[in-house]
């Protein structure tokens, strides 16, 4: 009789039991957690004219499993800093629940002191190297995005420590669907607009939503301008696959 | 069980030349993992003061922490010193910081460029555990392996075997170095896929900095 194949089984097998009866796990020394579990994909940053754009979808994936179809995994930060990740989620929680603390003890301080972008990127790369030189890496790769001193501002960053800017960007397999359109989208029209930047950025979701399994079409966006930040509500977009017909091939 | 690896190789190439009266430092702006660009805007070069330049290929991650190390001490001289820290001791410097790390490398290709106190040009890179080496131009990076005998064939090279920093002969003049440097990165963009985006050109002189940036190719 053929095995059954549990949808998990590939990460159950690869979880540490408690117990140590683990084959490779015997006599080794303790190990950290070094893969992620809960996990969300590609995010997409755009700058535009006058702030920036960061979109999402809505997936907590579990292997191959879409496991949570509705976790926000945006952060807005303050009326000028906005987060989006992907990665494992609950590493997430733990950086979310770090930057609340953070912005806990700036407000205490009372000296007018807040996140900036910037700041925000500049702090979050030293916590993700750190971590990672402790062979206990945080999972994720994160976009950070706001107005410093008024000028858009985008970061990016791997769970390696690895930090960047650029005017537009993508992060997992968004690296490979959406960062070849946005490039050339921008390298169309360099003084977009916010319009065309939440519609450059919903694009890549959509793209990311046809070749991408682990991606959904209930995304989230979140736009900070001089008017300050706002995290938007999730929404949905409808995929046209009237061209799903003409494939062929694969059949 | 993953096997989690604490390095990455971001690619990316940057070059140096010693001159009589001058340094110039380049760096291209690619940021890449693996076969994809994370970046095409991020020239890896670091002013340090006004006269020194610190430029560094391979993980990006060590090389932000690096400098941000360089920066921190450069910082603390000029508290305690009242001056900017000169080029030969940043030279001096950079051992100790990469040798400290001995046994979990940073993994970086540096080269530290400057004038020193009497205006000639001083170029050292090292490798990632911190020997140095003092030629009149170098090249540390993804297309090193290129650019380097071009160089050779171009300027010639000269080592020296103590730790006093050399430079080019007086016939190669700024412009004429400009022009090879360009050259250099033009040609490593043409072979090289992490080498490309933008080159960062920076002309230190008694007179000042001077940057420039030219297109590579893009593709």
């Amino acid at each position: 009789m053929a095995k059954r194949y549990d949808i998990n089984s590939a990460l159950l097998r690869d979880l540490p039991l408690i117990n140590g009866s683990h084959s490779s796990a015997v006599g080794q020394p303790k190990a950290h957690t070094q893969s992620p579990s809960v996990s969300g994909t590609a995010v997409i940053g755009v700058a535009f004219k006058g702030g920036i754009v960061l979109a999402a979808d809505t997936v907590g994936s579990y292997g191959t499993l879409c496991k949570l179809r509705t976790i926000p995994r945006l952060l807005r930060v303050n009326k000028s800093t906005v987060l989006a990740m992907s990665g494992d989620y609950a590493d997430f929680q733990y950086i979310e629940q770090l930057i609340a603390k953070k912005t806990m003890q700036d407000f205490c301080s009372d000296d007018g002191y807040e996140w900036t972008p910037k700041s925000l990127h500049s702090w979050l790369t030293r916590i993700l190297y750190n971590a990672r030189s402790k062979f206990d890496p945080l999972w994720n790769s994160y976009v950070v995005g706001g107005l410093e001193d008024g000028v858009p501002y985008l970061g990016g960053l791997t769970m390696l420590g690895i930090s960047y800017t650029a005017p537009y960007m993508a992060t997992g397999f968004g690296r490979f669907i959406a960062q070849p359109f946005l490039a050339d989208q921008l390298e169309k029209n360099p003084e977009m607009d916010e319009a065309a930047a939440r519609e450059v950025a919903i694009h890549s979701l959509r793209l990311l939503y046809y070749r991408n399994r682990e991606s959904s079409n209930k995304y989230q966006l979140t736009v900070v301008t001089k008017d300050g930040s706002v995290l938007e509500p999730i929404k949905e977009f409808e995929g046209v696959w009237d061209t799903a017909l003409m494939i062929r091939g694969y059949d | 069980m993953g096997h989690f690896d604490p390095y990455d190789d971001n690619g990316g190439t940057v070059a140096a030349i010693a001159g009589q009266d001058y340094v110039l430092i380049a760096s291209d702006s690619r940021l890449s993992t693996g076969s994809t660009i994370l970046s095409r805007f991020t020239p890896k070069i670091y002013p340090l003061s006004k006269v020194t330049v610190f430029a560094c290929a391979g993980f990006h991650g060590d090389v932000l922490t690096l400098v941000k190390q360089l920066e921190i001490r450069m910082k603390l001289y000029v508290h305690e010193h009242g001056e900017e820290m000169s080029t030969k001791a940043m030279m001096a410097l950079l051992l100790p910081t990469l040798y400290g790390r001995r046994f979990f490398p940073y993994y970086v290709r540096p080269i530290v460029a400057g004038l020193d106190r009497e205006g000639r040009g001083l170029v050292a890179s090292y490798d990632p555990i911190g020997t140095p080496e003092f030629f009149d131009y170098v090249i540390q990076g993804s297309a090193e392996n290129l650019v380097h005998p071009f160089l050779n064939n171009q300027i010639g090279a000269k080592k020296t075997l103590s730790d006093v920093p050399i430079q080019a002969p007086p016939e190669l003049t700024l412009e004429k170095a400009v022009k090879l440097l360009k050259d250099s990165f033009l040609a490593a963009a043409e072979r090289d896929v992490y080498t490309g985006d933008t080159v960062t050109l920076m002309a230190i002189t008694a007179k000042g900095t001077e940057t420039t940036e030219y297109q590579l190719r893009r593709d």
